[in-house]
């Protein structure tokens, strides 16, 4: 089944509002007016409708399907990019002066559309192992770990950048912050996210873990974000050395969402490109 | 974080190495927080070693041998081609739950305390410590007035406010639950280990392909498996039997290739008696992919599924069961004697594996060692191959001297004056059984996590206050020190600003007091 007329739609209206999203906060930030309450609510609205607008093309694509659409790679880019929406949504509102934040997730966000609309965007019958409730709450609380983990990345470079080549003490010491609270908040998503998985492998096939390059993969991700997250709160490593932390466990996290698929082997391969 | 490793070891060295200090040394190093972290890493690098590197476990290991030529021998012995299961993974593992485990009790007090215990701080302790402010206070009519107005903000604030006795000493908090997250979380992956060890010596696993009708028992399985040997193996086998009586799979309608779910139906039967008298019924069930079947601690799950290599057919009214014994161009194929110089060769075709809309056979009519139709004796140039459609199409017809014969059609199709029914291949289901007695403390365990890593969002905040008249200037001073773990510049921010509006409103109380003309002495 192709894409259908309304989801068309809706997809051009999410790409449509998060391109003007990322146009007005870059204005927002060259004019340097990003705190001034009316201009910065006008981008954050743009944001709010891009999420709805998301939100409602994946709840008429479920509708279509008969099933909760999250079991290809288009679908999983979907969810994807409106966990980076929900991300940016709590996170621009905090840190509302690191305009720049709100800039490089929305290019993120921009980025996960593009390659989910290069993506085959048919419908498929559901093959007997994804017939399960536990697909509905693993794999979305799974997606949104590793949007609040990408969200990491990008307040991690922006440290940097307000470390090296723009040097602002303030700006730097609140992206630290943001890009520990991205952690903290991906963390608990994706150890509950395995813990799901596990039990759902239990109940279908008898096993809890099978050392399936998903989930050895998954599990490196935790291991990553989870040195981090200790080295932060009971250590005084350098927030340099942190962010060194925080592009491996990324570079672990792309492997596990991107090239596991890629390579199309193990339990999870329906998740592959094409 | 090195130069402890290395202080450490110059005092090794200054004492002669003895066993206590490499003892005490060992100790130390296995609760430390650093090895807990480098732990974290190397074990992340070694998953994805697992990863980069194909695995016996799902590559044969011809193809293993085939990519990595000379190199292979290397790597072999480096475990990396069972990286999940290679000694010196275990090991890894093993030192990362001996570092949980030691590594607790070292900060499992002193977080419990920091949620729990209320402490207060005097002035001089706030100005030891490194962040600890003074705010300068109006001259004020009531310090008692003042204080309690300090109580009444912070509390309208959120806080938690406990006053110490006979004291302007305040302790707030805010989220100290989130403080018991990581004793939780750690508490939970040592339940989780109490629960895979437990399961260890009390599992088993069973596996078999069994097509219905024929009884089995799990101890006779053809897997069976258990983690450690017999006699520290703890666990219970059943002695009664499991008879499957059906399987079958149930196609998509409109996609007729792509299957929907696969069912098994079984029933559980006593053991035969002394005298060989089959057993009783215990109990019936049916199970399918997500939807496992259970019974006396034992779950059966529906793994997989394969033709037995048994066709159920009727020629000419005689219902028979045919065996794939032989095979043309690697296809597998039964043969059905007619006369002693005539029969039918049943070419099966499967939606499953074959790609066809239905179940099928291909059906030749072989007499005096030719096939009947073909031009050449041997059948490989007109068949046999699926049918594509439902029925053979006329063309079809014309150009192969076969018969499309459909699984389950009720009317018999004539070829060759032999009257054809196809009822259905013998199928065999796949099924995994396991008795996993550690199930409840496992998922305990993962309940357990999944409370302990969300706590975690939670972010603990404390303040310690004082107000205090300083005994030189005699002016008022509000003495204040914050703790969090988390967004501590934002905290502090906030705190500032709450405290900035305390003295506001305090300035303007002061001032409205002093315009009424009242005062109020302690």
């Amino acid at each position: 089944m192709l894409l259908s007329t309304t989801e068309t739609a809706l997809f051009a209206l999410t790409a449509f509002l998060v391109a003007g999203a990322l146009v007005w906060f870059v204005f927002l930030g060259t004019r340097g007016a990003a705190s001034r309450r009316p201009g910065w609510l006008a981008g954050w609205l743009l944001l709010l409708l891009a999420a709805v607008a998301l939100l409602v093309l994946l709840v008429e694509r479920s509708v279509v399907a008969g099933y909760i659409a999250n079991t290809n790679m288009y679908e999983s880019l979907l969810t994807l990019a409106l966990g980076l929406l929900a991300g940016l949504l709590v996170w621009t509102r905090k840190y509302r002066p690191l305009v720049s934040f709100a800039v490089v997730g929305l290019l993120l966000v921009l980025g996960a559309l593009g390659l989910a609309s290069t993506l085959s965007q048919s419908i498929e019958p559901l093959q007997p192992a994804l017939r399960s409730y536990w697909r509905a709450i693993h794999v979305p609380v799974v997606l949104l770990s590793y949007a609040f983990f990408f969200l990491n990345f990008v307040a991690t470079l922006l440290h940097q950048w307000f470390v090296r080549f723009q040097p602002d003490e303030d700006k730097a010491s609140q992206s630290a912050e943001l890009a520990f609270e991205c952690a903290t908040a991906g963390f608990p998503l994706l150890t509950v996210g395995v813990v799901l998985g596990a039990i759902w492998a239990n109940e279908a096939w008898g096993t809890y873990w099978n050392w399936d390059p998903k989930e050895s993969m998954a599990l490196a991700t935790l291991l990553g974000y989870g040195a981090y997250l200790h080295l932060k709160l009971t250590t005084d490593t350098s927030q340099t050395v942190l962010d060194a932390v925080a592009v491996g466990s990324v570079v672990l996290l792309l492997i596990t969402y991107f090239g596991v698929n890629l390579m199309g082997v193990g339990l999870h391969s329906y998740g592959q490109f094409g | 974080m090195l130069s402890r490793y290395y202080e450490q070891v110059a005092s090794l060295e200054m004492m002669g190495y003895s066993v206590t200090l490499w003892v005490r040394w060992f100790w130390q190093t296995l609760r430390s927080m650093e090895l807990a972290v480098v732990l974290l890493v190397v074990l992340a690098l070694a998953c994805l070693l697992g990863v980069l590197f194909p695995q016996t476990a799902t590559t044969a290991l011809t193809d293993i041998q085939r990519q990595f030529g000379a190199a292979y021998p290397w790597l072999q012995a480096l475990g990396l081609f069972q990286v999940f299961s290679a000694p010196w993974f275990l090991a890894l593992e093993g030192l990362l739950f001996a570092s949980i485990l030691v590594g607790s009790f070292r900060w499992l007090r002193p977080a419990f305390n920091s949620a729990t215990l209320v402490t207060y701080m005097a002035a001089t302790h706030i100005r030891a410590t490194a962040t600890g402010t003074m705010l300068p206070l109006p001259a004020l009519s009531s310090s008692q007035q003042a204080f309690q107005g300090l109580v009444n903000h912070l509390a309208k604030a959120g806080f938690r406010v406990h006053v110490a006795p006979h004291s302007n000493r305040l302790y707030v908090h805010r989220g100290n639950i989130g403080r018991l997250a990581p004793i939780v979380a750690h508490l939970a992956l040592l339940l989780i280990l109490l629960a895979a060890l437990y399961g260890g010596f009390t599992n088993f696993t069973a596996q078999v392909l069994q097509p219905p009708g024929q009884p089995f028992s799990l101890a006779q399985s053809p897997v069976f498996n258990r983690s450690v040997p017999e006699p520290f193996w703890l666990g219970r086998i059943p002695q009664w039997r499991v008879v499957v009586q059906d399987f079958h799979i149930r196609y998509y309608p409109q996609r007729p290739t792509v299957a929907q779910q696969y069912y098994t139906t079984l029933k559980i039967v006593s053991p035969p008696d002394e005298r060989g008298q089959a057993g009783r019924v215990l109990a019936r069930g049916s199970l399918s992919v997500n939807q496992p079947f259970q019974f006396d601690g034992v779950t059966f799950y529906q793994a997989s599924f394969a033709p037995t290599g048994r066709l159920f057919v009727e020629v000419n009214g005689k219902p028979l069961v045919v065996a794939l014994s032989q095979q043309l161009n690697g296809q597998p194929y039964a043969v059905v004697p007619l006369t002693p110089t005539s029969q039918l060769l049943l070419f099966p075709f499967f939606r499953h594996s074959d790609q066809v809309p239905t179940n099928h056979l291909q059906v030749f009519y072989q007499q005096a060692g030719r096939i009947v139709g073909l031009p050449a004796e041997e059948p490989s140039k007109g068949g046999p191959r699926p049918s594509a459609s439902g029925a053979t199409s006329s063309s079809a017809k014309q150009a192969t001297p076969s018969l499309y014969v459909p699984e389950g059609e009720r009317q018999a199709r004539l070829f060759h004056g032999q009257r054809i029914r196809y009822i259905q291949p013998e199928w065999a289901t796949g099924l995994q059984m396991k008795s996993a007695p550690e199930v409840p403390l496992m998922y305990a365990g993962f309940i357990l996590l999944s409370v302990g890593v969300l706590l975690a969002l939670v972010v603990q905040r404390q303040g310690w206050l004082h107000l205090c008249q300083d005994e030189l200037s005699g002016q008022w001073q509000l003495w204040h020190y914050t703790k969090t773990r988390k967004q501590k510049a934002r905290f502090r921010q906030q705190w500032d600003v709450l405290l900035q509006q305390y003295v506001q409103e305090l300035t303007a109380q002061q001032a409205e007091g002093a315009h009424a003309g009242v005062v109020v002495h302690d």
